[in-house]
Protein backbone atom coordinates (compact mmCIF):
# COMPACT_ATOMS: atom_id res chain seq x y z
CA UNK A 1 0.00 0.00 0.00
CA UNK A 2 1.07 3.26 -1.23
CA UNK A 3 1.92 5.71 1.62
CA UNK A 4 0.25 8.77 0.83
CA UNK A 5 2.94 11.88 0.31
CA UNK A 6 3.26 15.18 2.04
CA UNK A 7 2.78 17.48 -1.10
CA UNK A 8 -0.95 15.41 -1.14
CA UNK A 9 -1.75 15.96 2.11
CA UNK A 10 -0.34 18.99 3.89
CA UNK A 11 0.62 21.55 1.19
CA UNK A 12 -3.20 21.81 -0.94
CA UNK A 13 -4.40 22.54 2.94
CA UNK A 14 -1.38 25.34 3.61
CA UNK A 15 -1.78 26.71 0.13
CA UNK A 16 -5.60 27.01 0.51
CA UNK A 17 -5.13 28.44 4.31
CA UNK A 18 -2.63 30.77 2.99
CA UNK A 19 -4.63 31.49 0.20
CA UNK A 20 -7.33 32.60 2.74
CA UNK A 21 -5.45 34.98 4.94
CA UNK A 22 -3.73 36.54 1.66
CA UNK A 23 -7.78 37.33 0.46
CA UNK A 24 -8.49 38.36 4.42
CA UNK A 25 -5.54 40.71 4.92
CA UNK A 26 -6.78 42.09 1.28
CA UNK A 27 -10.26 42.39 2.25
CA UNK A 28 -9.34 43.99 5.53
CA UNK A 29 -7.08 46.49 3.54
CA UNK A 30 -9.43 48.04 1.09
CA UNK A 31 -12.60 48.19 3.81
CA UNK A 32 -9.85 50.02 6.35
CA UNK A 33 -9.46 52.13 2.65
CA UNK A 34 -13.12 52.76 2.40
CA UNK A 35 -13.32 53.06 5.88
CA UNK A 36 -11.85 57.00 5.58
CA UNK A 37 -14.49 59.47 4.95
CA UNK A 38 -13.83 63.03 3.46
CA UNK A 39 -16.37 65.60 5.10
CA UNK A 40 -15.14 68.53 3.88
CA UNK A 41 -18.06 70.56 3.00
CA UNK A 42 -18.53 74.12 0.93
CA UNK A 43 -21.37 75.77 0.20
CA UNK A 44 -21.50 77.84 -3.10
CA UNK A 45 -24.70 80.12 -2.47
CA UNK A 46 -25.55 82.22 -5.85
CA UNK A 47 -29.10 82.56 -4.82
CA UNK A 48 -30.37 85.72 -3.24
CA UNK A 49 -31.68 83.52 0.20
CA UNK A 50 -29.85 82.19 3.13
CA UNK A 51 -29.49 78.74 3.58
CA UNK A 52 -28.45 76.60 6.18
CA UNK A 53 -26.52 73.45 6.54
CA UNK A 54 -27.16 70.85 8.78
CA UNK A 55 -24.22 68.16 9.59
CA UNK A 56 -25.59 65.18 11.06
CA UNK A 57 -22.89 63.02 12.36
CA UNK A 58 -23.89 58.58 12.51
CA UNK A 59 -22.79 59.16 16.13
CA UNK A 60 -25.79 62.01 16.99
CA UNK A 61 -24.14 64.92 16.94
CA UNK A 62 -25.81 67.95 14.92
CA UNK A 63 -23.87 71.16 13.16
CA UNK A 64 -25.96 73.78 11.67
CA UNK A 65 -24.22 76.32 9.78
CA UNK A 66 -25.35 79.52 8.10
CA UNK A 67 -24.70 79.96 4.20
CA UNK A 68 -25.98 83.32 3.43
CA UNK A 69 -26.82 84.55 -0.19
CA UNK A 70 -24.28 85.33 -2.37
CA UNK A 71 -21.14 83.62 -0.70
CA UNK A 72 -19.34 81.04 -0.32
CA UNK A 73 -18.31 79.50 2.33
CA UNK A 74 -16.81 76.65 4.12
CA UNK A 75 -18.80 74.39 6.61
CA UNK A 76 -16.62 71.90 7.65
CA UNK A 77 -12.74 72.00 6.76
CA UNK A 78 -11.79 69.78 3.29
CA UNK A 79 -8.48 68.83 4.80
CA UNK A 80 -10.61 66.82 7.41
CA UNK A 81 -10.59 63.29 6.53
CA UNK A 82 -11.51 60.95 8.96
CA UNK A 83 -13.89 57.47 10.16
CA UNK A 84 -16.84 59.74 10.42
CA UNK A 85 -19.99 59.41 8.48
CA UNK A 86 -22.48 61.93 8.04
CA UNK A 87 -25.19 62.75 6.20
CA UNK A 88 -25.47 66.45 4.72
CA UNK A 89 -28.17 68.35 4.26
CA UNK A 90 -28.98 71.49 2.62
CA UNK A 91 -32.08 73.66 4.58
CA UNK A 92 -33.90 76.80 4.68
CA UNK A 93 -33.91 78.66 7.52
CA UNK A 94 -37.10 77.67 8.80
CA UNK A 95 -35.65 73.96 8.55
CA UNK A 96 -36.90 72.80 5.81
CA UNK A 97 -35.08 70.26 3.49
CA UNK A 98 -34.00 71.11 -0.14
CA UNK A 99 -31.49 68.38 -0.36
CA UNK A 100 -29.74 65.57 1.36
CA UNK A 101 -26.71 63.68 0.42
CA UNK A 102 -25.21 60.68 2.45
CA UNK A 103 -21.11 60.04 3.10
CA UNK A 104 -20.62 62.29 0.35
CA UNK A 105 -17.03 62.66 -0.02
CA UNK A 106 -15.81 65.80 0.15
CA UNK A 107 -17.69 68.21 -2.30
CA UNK A 108 -19.57 71.68 -2.82
CA UNK A 109 -23.20 72.08 -2.59
CA UNK A 110 -23.81 74.96 -5.50
CA UNK A 111 -27.57 76.80 -4.98
CA UNK A 112 -27.70 78.75 -8.41
CA UNK A 113 -29.58 81.94 -8.72
CA UNK A 114 -32.85 80.09 -9.23
CA UNK A 115 -32.43 78.50 -5.59
CA UNK A 116 -31.85 75.05 -6.64
CA UNK A 117 -29.05 73.01 -5.31
CA UNK A 118 -26.26 70.17 -6.56
CA UNK A 119 -23.67 68.16 -4.97
CA UNK A 120 -20.27 67.64 -6.73
CA UNK A 121 -16.87 67.84 -5.90
CA UNK A 122 -14.89 71.24 -5.50
CA UNK A 123 -11.96 72.42 -7.49
CA UNK A 124 -9.04 73.63 -5.25
CA UNK A 125 -9.65 77.17 -6.86
CA UNK A 126 -12.94 76.71 -5.10
CA UNK A 127 -11.67 75.19 -1.93
CA UNK A 128 -9.04 78.37 -1.61
CA UNK A 129 -11.68 80.97 -2.16
CA UNK A 130 -14.00 79.97 0.70
CA UNK A 131 -15.28 82.24 3.50
CA UNK A 132 -15.83 80.85 7.16
CA UNK A 133 -19.23 81.02 8.51
CA UNK A 134 -21.27 80.60 12.11
CA UNK A 135 -22.42 78.00 13.62
CA UNK A 136 -26.70 78.15 14.79
CA UNK A 137 -28.75 77.20 17.18
CA UNK A 138 -31.15 76.05 15.18
CA UNK A 139 -32.81 72.99 13.22
CA UNK A 140 -31.09 70.21 15.47
CA UNK A 141 -28.43 71.74 16.13
CA UNK A 142 -26.75 69.56 19.01
CA UNK A 143 -23.79 72.12 20.29
CA UNK A 144 -25.27 75.64 20.49
CA UNK A 145 -29.11 76.58 22.42
CA UNK A 146 -31.31 77.78 20.18
CA UNK A 147 -31.01 80.93 18.71
CA UNK A 148 -32.96 83.23 16.37
CA UNK A 149 -31.35 82.66 13.12
CA UNK A 150 -29.52 85.93 11.33
CA UNK A 151 -27.03 85.06 8.75
CA UNK A 152 -23.79 86.49 8.84
CA UNK A 153 -20.27 86.15 7.65
CA UNK A 154 -16.77 86.91 8.66
CA UNK A 155 -14.65 87.53 5.69
CA UNK A 156 -11.74 85.58 6.95
CA UNK A 157 -11.44 82.50 4.70
CA UNK A 158 -9.36 81.91 1.97
CA UNK B 1 23.42 11.92 0.94
CA UNK B 2 20.17 12.27 -0.19
CA UNK B 3 17.60 13.52 2.34
CA UNK B 4 13.92 11.31 2.22
CA UNK B 5 11.81 12.94 0.31
CA UNK B 6 9.13 13.47 3.05
CA UNK B 7 12.07 15.23 5.05
CA UNK B 8 12.95 17.48 2.28
CA UNK B 9 9.67 18.61 2.51
CA UNK B 10 9.50 19.53 5.78
CA UNK B 11 12.33 20.91 5.70
CA UNK B 12 11.39 23.25 2.76
CA UNK B 13 8.03 24.03 4.73
CA UNK B 14 10.03 25.05 7.67
CA UNK B 15 12.39 27.43 5.79
CA UNK B 16 9.33 28.68 4.62
CA UNK B 17 7.98 29.17 8.05
CA UNK B 18 11.39 30.62 9.35
CA UNK B 19 11.01 33.16 6.76
CA UNK B 20 7.28 34.21 7.40
CA UNK B 21 8.15 34.76 10.75
CA UNK B 22 11.57 37.13 9.82
CA UNK B 23 9.26 39.20 7.90
CA UNK B 24 6.31 39.54 10.64
CA UNK B 25 9.48 40.02 12.97
CA UNK B 26 10.94 42.81 10.97
CA UNK B 27 7.10 44.13 10.78
CA UNK B 28 6.60 44.66 13.99
CA UNK B 29 10.01 46.15 15.11
CA UNK B 30 8.96 48.89 12.09
CA UNK B 31 5.73 49.47 13.48
CA UNK B 32 7.33 50.10 17.05
CA UNK B 33 9.71 52.34 15.46
CA UNK B 34 7.58 54.51 13.22
CA UNK B 35 4.11 54.44 15.12
CA UNK B 36 4.01 58.28 16.82
CA UNK B 37 2.02 59.83 18.99
CA UNK B 38 0.28 62.72 17.99
CA UNK B 39 -0.69 65.83 19.00
CA UNK B 40 -4.77 66.44 19.74
CA UNK B 41 -5.82 69.85 18.91
CA UNK B 42 -9.51 70.06 20.39
CA UNK B 43 -12.58 68.06 21.75
CA UNK B 44 -15.82 68.24 21.31
CA UNK B 45 -18.63 66.89 24.27
CA UNK B 46 -21.53 64.72 22.19
CA UNK B 47 -22.88 63.45 25.11
CA UNK B 48 -21.63 63.07 28.81
CA UNK B 49 -19.91 59.89 27.42
CA UNK B 50 -18.54 60.71 24.15
CA UNK B 51 -15.86 63.01 22.65
CA UNK B 52 -14.98 63.29 19.56
CA UNK B 53 -11.10 64.42 19.70
CA UNK B 54 -9.72 66.22 16.35
CA UNK B 55 -6.28 65.34 15.59
CA UNK B 56 -2.98 66.49 13.84
CA UNK B 57 -2.46 63.93 11.35
CA UNK B 58 -2.58 62.87 7.97
CA UNK B 59 -4.78 61.16 6.25
CA UNK B 60 -2.54 58.29 5.03
CA UNK B 61 -1.64 57.05 8.47
CA UNK B 62 -3.65 54.63 10.33
CA UNK B 63 -4.61 56.88 13.30
CA UNK B 64 -6.22 55.73 16.40
CA UNK B 65 -6.75 56.08 20.24
CA UNK B 66 -4.55 53.89 21.46
CA UNK B 67 -5.21 54.74 25.72
CA UNK B 68 -8.21 56.40 27.56
CA UNK B 69 -7.03 57.07 31.11
CA UNK B 70 -9.69 58.16 33.51
CA UNK B 71 -9.50 59.48 36.98
CA UNK B 72 -11.59 61.98 39.00
CA UNK B 73 -9.94 65.14 37.83
CA UNK B 74 -8.42 63.99 34.45
CA UNK B 75 -9.26 61.96 31.24
CA UNK B 76 -5.84 61.07 29.40
CA UNK B 77 -6.34 60.57 25.84
CA UNK B 78 -3.46 58.88 24.00
CA UNK B 79 -3.67 59.22 20.08
CA UNK B 80 -0.85 56.97 17.58
CA UNK B 81 -0.67 57.21 13.91
CA UNK B 82 1.19 54.80 11.51
CA UNK B 83 2.46 55.76 8.09
CA UNK B 84 1.69 53.51 5.61
CA UNK B 85 5.22 52.19 4.78
CA UNK B 86 5.01 53.92 1.04
CA UNK B 87 3.43 57.51 1.36
CA UNK B 88 1.93 59.21 -1.94
CA UNK B 89 1.83 62.88 -2.21
CA UNK B 90 -1.48 64.99 -1.15
CA UNK B 91 -2.02 63.94 2.70
CA UNK B 92 0.21 65.89 4.28
CA UNK B 93 -1.10 68.50 7.47
CA UNK B 94 -4.74 67.82 7.40
CA UNK B 95 -7.04 66.93 10.91
CA UNK B 96 -8.67 63.50 11.64
CA UNK B 97 -11.51 63.48 14.60
CA UNK B 98 -11.64 60.39 16.39
CA UNK B 99 -14.76 59.21 18.57
CA UNK B 100 -13.56 58.70 22.50
CA UNK B 101 -15.91 56.21 24.51
CA UNK B 102 -15.80 56.99 28.15
CA UNK B 103 -16.91 54.73 31.12
CA UNK B 104 -17.57 57.45 33.43
CA UNK B 105 -19.75 61.10 32.67
CA UNK B 106 -17.84 63.81 31.62
CA UNK B 107 -18.41 66.15 34.18
CA UNK B 108 -15.97 68.75 34.98
CA UNK B 109 -13.12 66.41 34.25
CA UNK B 110 -9.78 68.18 32.34
CA UNK B 111 -8.93 66.19 29.05
CA UNK B 112 -5.22 65.37 28.74
CA UNK B 113 -3.38 64.78 25.85
CA UNK B 114 -1.33 61.74 26.65
CA UNK B 115 1.47 62.55 23.90
CA UNK B 116 2.01 65.84 25.07
CA UNK B 117 0.91 66.03 28.57
CA UNK B 118 -1.01 69.30 28.23
CA UNK B 119 -4.50 70.22 28.00
CA UNK B 120 -6.93 69.78 25.15
CA UNK B 121 -8.94 72.93 24.47
CA UNK B 122 -12.59 72.48 24.36
CA UNK B 123 -14.68 73.27 21.49
CA UNK B 124 -18.19 73.61 19.89
CA UNK B 125 -17.64 74.01 16.56
CA UNK B 126 -16.21 72.51 13.85
CA UNK B 127 -12.90 72.67 12.21
CA UNK B 128 -11.72 75.37 11.21
CA UNK B 129 -13.30 77.59 12.80
CA UNK B 130 -12.60 75.44 16.22
CA UNK B 131 -10.69 78.30 18.38
CA UNK B 132 -12.97 80.62 17.60
CA UNK B 133 -14.37 82.48 21.09
CA UNK B 134 -17.60 81.72 20.57
CA UNK B 135 -16.92 78.34 20.08
CA UNK B 136 -14.81 77.52 23.35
Amino acid sequence: MQRPSLASKSHPRLRRTLRVLLVATIATLIVAGCSLHSIGVGVSNSSGEDFYVRLHYDYGEIHVLKAPAHKDVDVVWFGEVGELQATIELLRPDCSVVGSWRNASGGMITIDAAGSASFGPASEQQVANLYYTDEVGACGATQFPPVSPSPSVSPTGG
Amino acid sequence: MTIPKPRRRWLVLSTILFVVFCLIGMAACTILVTDRAVWIEYYRVVDQQTLVVGADTDSHSWTRVTSVVETATTVTITVRALPPPITSPGGAGQGLELIVKLRDPIGSRTVVDGSSGGAVAFTRCLPPTTMRPECL
